[in-house]
């Protein structure tokens, strides 16, 4: 169970006792919300620029240090700083394209590789931890989980001496294919670091890993970064759900049952807190609830959005590649049949072409579900953002109490091919925009820079606002 | 002027900047801003939403005369013109084909041959610089932001010619 802080705890409980209480994992197939559904309140919302010209900017967030500061990832390495009045510092926070005198630290041969996320320590403002998360060019396109610490009389930038001086690498994944990396790093309410891994790459899940747990790749980790020396990694919170059943034992046979024989893991990797995911480049927490929502990005036909609730123990198999959440994988014709193995997405939404040689969507469709954040206010209350990269469609997930079920609701279709969103100190979802898609990508630098958007109420843009245009 | 962005009214800026022309074409500009009424210079809009589209330069780039001619008479000058297609198969392997396939039938990007299209202005120039320098939605992205408009007149010249 994710041991939230005492005020997330109180709020969930709260919460708890008015709407989120009912809301539950759909328990079987015709549960999972579709495009075409409808957010209670049939929200309206637009997407209002906060900052432009950011080199292909694939993650953003808040240091939750009272400063306002927004910090876009770019992918070719560096981290820039938005402050709270939207302007663009010159300078970059952090700048890994320099701290090494053989070449860029970071790999970014392939659009999916490249600096992904940045999440800010719990005690940032105490210790001045921040990490970051990127595929490594020194170690062949390793996923790297790097900490570094900020000089306090230099805030705004974080010298090549400082990241040098200061690096400890707390995670190194290695990675078999450029793609499916997964690549966001997030804290949750309980203090622990988790990170999604894709499966590994390739398509179709070659190596199987989202079903193994003796591989980092297709899961969510969970990690203790909170060492009491530094010559320690990191450590594995005792109650990851594989911590224990990870451990190796002396041979026996007489007196245990099946059932306690099928839940030994020996060797399993004890970081894991949920498996079975394909590529789950983005995921947030719900601050309110301390829920967990993850955008999965689909293989040729479906993408879908899970839910942990705050209390989940950790554990849960989202399928793949047995499932491709709610559908078969395979999925080979309108009446494809298979078992449903592990837990159902809440939410999903199909390619142009749900199976092949399918009649094309006309609309709800898109190729890459890019999780955004939980904006909990007006008029969207609670519901989870995600953009699609493809389709530039901007998607509220959310409860309906009185239908009793996940709806999904398909906001505005945009020009944005959104790469990766975040919620902010003041509660606002933000999200970032790239001109990187896979055929049209020249490079980090060389593609048409990208923007940084703040969702707001569409009955609250700010005079002299510059929105993002939709299709009318 | 300086700047690479011209807000508003982009053919009449599009006239002043080009310096290069002869008088007389430029004589031949100003009426047609005349022509197109006291409100302004024509507009281009996005075919999303049919609201303005800004035509900004990219750094360097100069107002050709095809991209004069292509103002003055909403025709791509280069349709037909061996040279230009030549120019413009190139691009087009660069920057569409990957979505578009080599012949224009679609995989990502719906096909640009045939008869039946996304947007009604597909068929017209000025619709499909519309489309291409503006972009639609999603993965189709504004190509105004990589490619001159005069690249852009050229890569139309090609997929045009794709047409059976
Ligand atoms: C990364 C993929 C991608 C690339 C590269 C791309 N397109 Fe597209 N294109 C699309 C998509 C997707 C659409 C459909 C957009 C929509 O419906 O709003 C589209 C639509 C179009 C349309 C409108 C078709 C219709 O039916 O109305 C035209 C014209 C077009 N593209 C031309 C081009 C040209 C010219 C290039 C190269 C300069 C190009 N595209 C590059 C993905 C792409």
């Amino acid at each position: 169970m994710r041991v939230m802080t005492a005020m997330a705890a109180v709020a969930a409980i709260c919460f708890a006792v008015s709407t989120a209480g009912a809301q539950t994992v759909p328990k079987s197939r015709d549960e999972v919300a579709y495009p075409g559904g409808h957010l209670p309140g049939n929200p309206k919302v637009a997407l209002v620029k906060i900052a432009d010209g950011l080199h292909d900017p694939v993650g953003v967030a808040s240091a939750f240090d009272g400063s306002g500061r927004i910090f876009v990832c770019e992918r070719v390495g560096r981290v820039r700083i938005v402050t709270k009045d939207g302007k663009l510092l010159a300078k970059p926070f952090l700048d890994l394209t320099k701290i090494n005198p053989l070449g860029n630290e970071v790999q970014t041969g392939f659009v999916e590789q490249g600096l992904w996320s940045i999440a800010f320590d719990p005690d940032f403002k105490k210790n001045g931890y921040f990490y970051v998360h990127y595929s490594s060019l020194p170690f062949n396109g390793a996923g790297v989980i790097l900490r570094v610490t900020v000089d306090p009389n230099s805030p705004d930038v974080v010298s090549s001496e400082q990241v040098v001086k200061t690096a400890k690498i707390v995670m190194l994944i290695p990675q078999p294919y450029y793609n499916h990396n997964g690549g966001m790093i997030q804290f949750g309410p309980d203090g622990y670091l988790y990170i999604s891994r894709g499966d590994g790459g390739w398509e179709g899940d070659p190596l199987n890993a989202g079903q193994d747990l003796h591989v980092l790749w297709g899961k969510l980790l969970r990690i203790n970064v909170h060492v009491p020396d530094d010559s320690i990694p990191y450590l594995v919170p005792n109650d990851n759900p594989f911590a224990q059943a990870a451990r190796n034992r002396l041979m026996f046979l007489f007196g245990v049952t099946e059932e306690a024989f099928s839940k030994i893991k020996m060797g399993a990797k004890p970081e894991i807190w949920a498996y079975g995911l394909r590529n789950p480049y983005q995921f947030h927490f719900d601050k309110k609830t301390g829920n967990l929502f993850i955008a999965d990005v689909g293989q040729n036909s479906w993408e879908n959005i899970f839910w942990q609730p705050h209390d989940s123990k950790g554990g849960e198999n989202y399928g793949w590649s047995l499932n491709a959440g709610a559908h078969c994988f395979p999925i080979t014709g309108p009446n494809t049949t298979c078992p449903q193995v592990g837990v159902l997405p809440i939410a999903n939404y199909p390619h142009e072409q749900p199976y092949p040689d399918a009649p094309k969507e006309k609309t709800g469709f898109g190729c890459a579900v890019i999780g955004l954040g939980v904006a909990n206010y007006a008029p969207l209350n609670g519901a989870y953002l995600a953009g699609d990269w493809c389709s530039g469609r901007l998607w509220g997930v959310g409860w309906d109490n009185a239908a009793k079920k996940w709806q999904l609701q398909e906001l505005e279709q945009t020009q944005l091919q959104f790469t990766a969103g975040n919620v902010l100190e003041d509660g606002s979802v933000v999200a970032v925009n790239c001109y990187c898609f896979y055929t049209a990508d020249q490079g980090p630098l060389a593609n048409p820079v990208g923007a940084l958007w703040r969702v707001v109420d569409a009955s609250k843009v700010p005079a002299g606002a510059e929105v993002a245009r939709t299709v009318k | 002027m300086k700047s690479n962005s011209m807000p508003g009214r982009p053919l009449r800026f599009a006239i002043l900047r080009g310096s290069v022309r002869s008088l007389l074409a430029s004589a031949a500009g100003i009426s047609f801003v005349v022509l197109a009424g006291a409100a302004g210079a024509p507009q281009f809009t996005s075919p999303i939403d049919n609201g303005p589209l800004e035509i900004k330069l990219l750094p360097g780039e100069k107002i050709t005369e095809g991209v004069q001619k292509f103002y003055e008479t909403g025709q791509d000058p280069y349709k037909g013109d061996p040279q230009a297609l030549a120019e413009g198969k190139d691009l087009y392997e660069t920057y569409c084909q990957a979505c578009h396939m080599p012949d224009g039938s679609g995989r990502i990007g719906p096909s640009l041959i045939g008869d039946t299209h996304h947007y009604p202005r597909f068929t017209t120039d000025k619709g499909m610089f519309e489309i291409v320098y503006g972009g639609a939605t999603g993965a189709m992205q504004p190509f105004g932001k990589r490619l001159t408009q005069d690249q852009i007149l050229h890569v139309m010249a090609y997929v045009r010619s794709l047409k059976k």
